[in-house]
């Protein structure tokens, strides 16, 4: 294992983020009926003419412009041609010479520079049904929903040498994806997809060595536990002195094995050609202009402005970057605020109860019924000190519940905070009478013991006093007698 | 050399012994009459695809139902309920 060197690259297929399909009107929708968004062109009736969706362009320079790739100012699309029942047209719209972007890199955040090879605009096929439940089909059933969906196909050059490192590619790629709003890379719905090329060759050797293709990885685990698998077959081959067949194989999740697909192997004779439905795009430097002016925050970036500017720390600022959710509902908080100490109680709500709540009850952001502006009014009332931490604690839970400004529930829950400093003054002096020895002790010189007296006032108060406010009347109501 | 049963694989036809016979002769041919285009000098001309002069022709993202879905799914060689059906293609393992 050791003298032998990984080489990885990377095949990734994105949705992107679109109302609408690549070609036609139909919906995108994820969660609709078995072909519930089909229409002549997205099932390739006879005479139909496919229109590019200009959004999905967008993405696609988007994409290649945050990939740091060369774009293409006469794109187009091209034709690739095989039969396969899920695709209708019996060819997919896809790009050849011209793809969007080229030649880009990713860097990574250890500095690794990844490269990219291409970026280019595709269309979704059809999903096959084997399956009804867990009862195997002896025919197979097609649902064209997927037909004809926007996909950006990124491809990276083999300078992965991992698969720790193929995954550390993959999580940061489709972190600044989701942040650029192309798509919401969720492997689960299959808006994200990701094959692999992969080698070994020993170390010091120029030459690649014979690649296997890798398919069916449904998780970023399944990515690493089958690229690990599949490094460690070739070089055992290796070692017995055996070659390695340059075939696609399959990640057998459950058995913890890569297959050789038996599929029947028609030639790759794609037979690509410029689409005569679809006219070139030409992008002048306006146009790309005004669509990276869209560009927005990256993940990178981002963190970069809560340390620097924010004055969060390392660890908030990653864990906010990683959950792009929980960060933009800091974002909203945070609106129009430019107190540091504001930043930083709205980060511990939102890191320390919030998400802590939201992973015990399974939920996310956009279930919750506690708003931004919410919070913007709680960390308010707490960094003023209208409110205490514990009455903040208690009330917090309400407000999750509720979806409720708190100062209308301290209000109805009679939590609001005593104004009237008289009442706090009998509160004070009652909590005196009651504890005579606290208050020798203080008068004989021991002032920390004050601390006692604000803790009573606040337990009679239930939190509703002001601690700033009890400490100064205590004092005064001390120090004035005898 | 043209390889006319790569050809037929590729197009999905059925093509009978003699068919394949005839077809071996005339598509050689075919393509050598193609050939005479390559007399012309063609050296300082641009490539192009499609001959309007038209570019960029795209469509805002919008979302709108086709309403005759049933008659494609009608049009279908077999359905099952919702699904088109086809005969079983294996892709798992």
């Amino acid at each position: 294992m050791m003298d032998w060197e990984v080489v990885i690259g990377l095949e990734v297929h994105v949705q992107l983020k679109t109302k609408s399909k690549m070609f036609c009107s139909c919906s995108t929708d994820f969660d609709s009926l078995p072909n519930e968004n089909i229409c002549p062109i997205c099932t390739g009736q006879p005479g139909v003419l496919p229109k590019i969706n200009r959004r999905a362009i967008e993405l696609a320079l988007i994409a290649s412009k945050i990939l740091n790739c060369k774009i293409n100012r006469i794109s187009r699309f091209a034709r690739k041609n095989y039969f396969y029942p899920d695709l209708p047209k019996n060819y997919q719209i896809s790009q050849y010479e011209e793809p969007i972007g080229y030649d880009g890199y990713l860097e990574l955040p250890s500095g690794k520079r990844i490269g990219i090879m291409r970026v280019h605009q595709e269309e979704d096929t059809g999903k096959l049904l084997h399956y009804i439940g867990s009862r195997k089909l002896d025919y197979s059933l097609i649902d064209f929903n997927r037909s004809g969906i926007p996909l950006l196909e990124i491809v990276s050059k083999p300078d992965i040498r991992s698969p720790e490192e193929a995954v550390e590619y993959l999580t940061f790629l489709r972190l600044n994806l989701i942040y650029a709003g192309i798509s919401d890379c969720d492997m689960e719905k299959g808006s994200l997809r990701c094959d692999a090329n992969l080698s070994v060759r020993r170390k010091g050797e120029k030459e690649l060595g014979v690649k296997v293709e890798v398919k069916n990885m449904n998780s970023f685990k399944s990515v690493k536990d089958a690229l690990s698998y599949e490094a460690r077959r070739q070089i055992k081959l290796l070692e017995k002195g055996e070659k390695i067949i340059q075939e696609t194989r399959l990640w057998d999740e459950r058995g913890g094995v890569t297959k050789s697909m038996r599929r029947k192997e028609y030639a790759h004779d794609y037979r690509y050609f410029p689409d005569p439905d679809l006219v070139e795009l030409e992008f002048d430097e306006e146009f790309l202009n005004e669509v990276f002016s869209k560009i927005p925050e990256l993940p990178l970036e981002r963190r970069r402005r809560y340390i620097d500017e924010l004055s969060l720390s390392e660890y908030e600022a990653d864990v906010f970057i990683s959950n792009k959710e929980a960060s933009d509902f800091f974002e909203e908080v945070i609106k129009g605020e430019n107190d540091k100490s504001f930043f930083k109680e709205a980060s511990s709500w939102i890191l320390n109860d919030l998400l802590g709540i939201l992973n015990e009850r399974k939920l996310s952001f956009n279930e919750l019924k506690l708003k931004p502006e919410h919070l913007k009014e709680l960390v308010k009332l707490k960094i003023s000190g209208k409110i205490t931490s514990k009455i903040g604690k208690e009330i917090f839970p309400v407000m999750l519940e509720k979806g409720e400004f708190p100062s209308k529930l301290l209000k109805e829950l009679d939590m609001e905070q005593i104004q009237d400093e008289d009442e706090i003054r009998r509160i004070c002096s009652c909590v005196l009478k009651e504890n005579q020895k606290v208050v020798e002790d203080y008068k004989k010189g021991k002032k920390q013991a004050i601390g006692r007296l604000v803790g009573e006032v606040m337990k009679k108060t239930r939190g509703r006093a002001n601690p700033r406010a009890v400490n100064e009347i205590l004092r005064n109501l001390l120090e004035s007698s005898p | 050399m043209i390889d006319i049963e790569h050809i037929i694989e590729l197009a999905r036809l059925y093509v009978t012994e003699e068919e394949r016979e005839k077809f071996k002769k005339q598509l050689p041919e075919i393509i050598e009459f193609f050939k005479n285009l390559e007399e012309l000098d063609t050296e300082n001309i641009l490539p192009i695809f499609h001959t309007l002069g038209v570019k960029n022709v795209m469509r805002e993202d919008k979302m709108r139902k086709f309403e005759d879905r049933e008659l494609i799914l009608e049009n279908a060689p077999e359905r099952e309920e919702d699904f088109f059906k086809v005969k079983r293609v294996i892709e798992e393992i």
